[in-house]
């Protein structure tokens, strides 16, 4: 008989808790409809951009891609219209470009969806990695994206003002974004800074009803990957090498579902989600319930996260050890 | 004679145990292993050495006998800064003059400068605007001296650094200066906060390739810091900008440059400022390695609380963008 009443007062500081982000949780939630408006996708004739491309063809976009080669352009055009009956847009430029990427956009619509999807990614242990590969990784990763936003800005404040409805702004990050590894100095140093700027960015054009999604693939099965993988020194293997991979496709989805539902940070997979609760850092959330499992959840996430440091750090004194005897 | 076992402690015992279990396992797994840093008598390498946060390490380091350089573009503030040190320690210091946007100049004062033991990387710039009114240069600016400056100083240093570590037994360290607003990004700072997020980035991974060296990656993150680099700032923040940031409290470039010391000696990967600064380091732990067990303890335990506390601030930052907002339409 007591047992009901104290049940009650245990679930009641949860419950206390909910209400209280029900009511503190900002921005507020917000829908993002795709059917019918400009999505731009850079990257968008191979890898995630292309499946991207597809997936907003498939739900009644109007869709875009940019990418540096013309013929890959068409190719995906093509494939594109094979799979969809959709045409779209192409925008040929190099996003290292800030006056081609401005032409380019200038060229196109006014955008709705801007999906900043383009990246490289070259890993090498920092002491040996040359420091033009670093720079292209800052360069296009980074500095790209910063052109991008930069160029379409200004239409999609317009766009949104006269149409009222809620523009996006859309960052393909990584896992190498939420935690650097053995390898990844560069590349997690590209995808990390593209938080700081998502953070600020979001601060900057919410009363403009734009609103950013950041994108955590982990390794994904694209072109992009086949060639990394060939590069990987081997501790990078042993570290990252446990993480599964996932098909573009499905990424995409996931992408393209947090897109519309205005999430700030989109994992694609369960330990994507792992990861993300236990990086989310100071991110704004806006549902309550992420913000509930968040709270209850980052605390032991920290200590898996040790724990998954305990391991690395592990495997790399082991592997010198045996190198050094080897 | 006691057969019977004693009926309160049973289901007390396993709610003692399961927390000092999970205390030991903790202190277990805390990664990399915690070691001290000496700095008497070894060269530490000071990057944006001549002013604010930069200097006050130079003196500190000086006044705790380790051999001193200091690195930054003028020459002439350069020497003013030697003489500034002289006169408060009567410590030498060498200067060298350089670009870090300049990766042959970086790499040339380096050799100049002979084998580092702690490299600070310490120099930095922010212009605060909103992007859309930014200049790309300028957003270019601190993405080029923030983030690939400490590229250039790291890749320079580095070979020495090892053979050095490796040399004399001792280990080395690799400072970082990032900044609160490579914790947070918040309005007005896009290519500043992504300039210092970026170091972290690369500190994760530096700390994963340098430990088998005996080399220790340490990241400073110091609030508004009471600098003439601070200053030129303040003057060009955005008005929102100066609502939501002018909360925190601001340092002394003493307090600073000690605590950062302090943390660099300990070789910890995370070294807050101030109490403001552990709370924002708690609420940000992510995946950092953390080679202190208390502290680790306080992430594990204070997690929680502080996501709910930054869900506030969230509400707080973004309340008061709306505000601002209508009250300017309104006008």
């Amino acid at each position: 008989m007591a047992s009901p009443f104290f049940l009650f007062l245990l679930l009641l500081p949860f419950a206390i808790l909910l209400l209280v982000l029900a009511a503190i949780v900002r921005p507020r939630p917000v829908r993002i409809p795709l059917k019918g408006r400009h999505v731009l996708v850079t990257g968008g004739s191979s890898g995630i951009g292309l499946a991207l491309a597809l997936r907003a063809a498939a739900e009644g976009a109007r869709v875009s891609i940019l990418a540096r080669d013309p013929s890959r352009l068409q190719d995906a055009r093509d494939a594109i219209r094979l799979a969809t009956g959709v045409d779209v847009a192409i925008l040929a430029a190099d996003v290292r470009d800030p006056e081609a990427v401005a032409r380019a956009l200038g060229a196109a619509d006014p955008v709705d969806v801007l999906v900043c999807n383009h990246g490289v990614f070259l890993p090498q242990e920092l002491e040996r990695q040359s420091l033009e590969d670093v720079r292209f990784m800052v360069e296009v990763n980074l500095m790209g994206t910063f052109h991008l936003i930069k160029a379409a800005l200004p239409a999609m404040k317009q766009r949104a003002k006269e149409s009222g409805l809620p523009g996006s702004v859309a960052i393909m990050s990584s896992q190498a974004g939420q935690v650097g590894v053995y390898g990844y100095a560069a590349y997690s140093a590209s995808k990390f800074g593209l938080r700081g700027l998502a953070e600020a960015l979001q601060h900057e054009v919410i009363a403009d009803n734009i609103h950013i999604t950041l994108v955590f693939p982990p390794d994904t099965d694209t072109p992009g990957l086949a060639e990394e993988h060939k590069r990987r020194p081997e501790i990078t293997k042993l570290i990252a090498g446990s993480q599964g991979c996932m098909k573009a496709d499905d990424v995409a989805k996931k992408a393209l579902n947090g897109i519309k539902s205005g999430q700030f940070v989109v994992a694609c997979n369960f330990e994507g989600y792992l990861l993300y609760v236990a990086t989310v850092g100071l991110s704004p959330q806006r549902s309550c319930l992420m913000a509930f499992v968040e709270i209850l959840g980052v605390g032991f996430m920290r200590f898996v996260g040790l724990c998954y440091q305990w391991s690395w750090f592990t495997s790399i004194e082991k592997w010198h050890a045996k190198t050094k005897s080897g | 004679m006691a057969p019977y076992p004693l009926p309160m402690a049973s289901p007390l015992l396993p709610l003692v145990m399961a927390p000092v279990a999970f205390a030991a396992v903790l202190a277990f797994i805390v990664r990399p292993r915690s070691v001290r840093i000496p700095i008497k008598g070894r060269h530490v390498f000071i990057s944006g050495g001549s002013s604010g946060i930069g200097l006050a390490l130079a003196r500190l380091a000086a006044t705790e006998g380790a051999r001193v350089s200091i690195l930054a573009r003028s020459a002439a503030r350069l020497q003013e800064a030697r003489d500034a040190i002289r006169l408060a320690t009567g410590v030498d210091v060498a200067i060298f003059s350089a670009d870090v946007r300049d990766a042959d100049a970086v790499a040339n004062a380096m050799e100049e400068a002979g084998p580092v033991d702690v490299l600070v990387c310490n120099h930095g710039v922010f212009t605060p605007q909103e992007l859309e009114k930014q200049d790309l240069e300028e957003v270019r600016f601190m993405v080029e001296i923030n983030l690939m400056g400490i590229f250039h100083l790291i890749k320079a240093a580095l070979p020495a650094m090892k053979q050095r570590a490796k040399a004399t037994g001792l280990p080395a360290s690799i400072a970082i200066m990032s900044s609160q607003a490579g914790q947070v990004g918040v309005y007005g700072y896009t290519a500043y906060s992504a300039s210092k997020f970026a170091l972290r980035g690369l500190a994760e991974a530096l700390q994963h390739e340098v430990i088998a060296h005996n080399i220790h990656v340490s990241m400073i993150f110091p609030p508004d810091t009471d600098t003439p680099g601070f200053a030129e700032e303040h003057k060009r923040r955005p008005d929102l900008t100066n609502i939501i940031a002018g909360s925190s409290g601001g340092m002394k470039a003493d307090d600073v440059a000690k605590k950062a010391l302090n943390g660099i000696k300990s070789s910890r990967f995370i070294v807050p400022c101030n109490f403001e600064g552990s709370m924002l380091s708690i609420a940000t732990a992510g995946l950092s390695p953390q080679s202190s067990f208390f502290t680790a303890l306080a992430e594990v335990l204070g997690a929680g609380f502080m996501r709910f506390m930054g869900l506030c601030f969230q509400w707080n930052w973004f309340s008061l963008i709306e505000k601002w907002h209508s009250k300017k339409k309104n006008m």
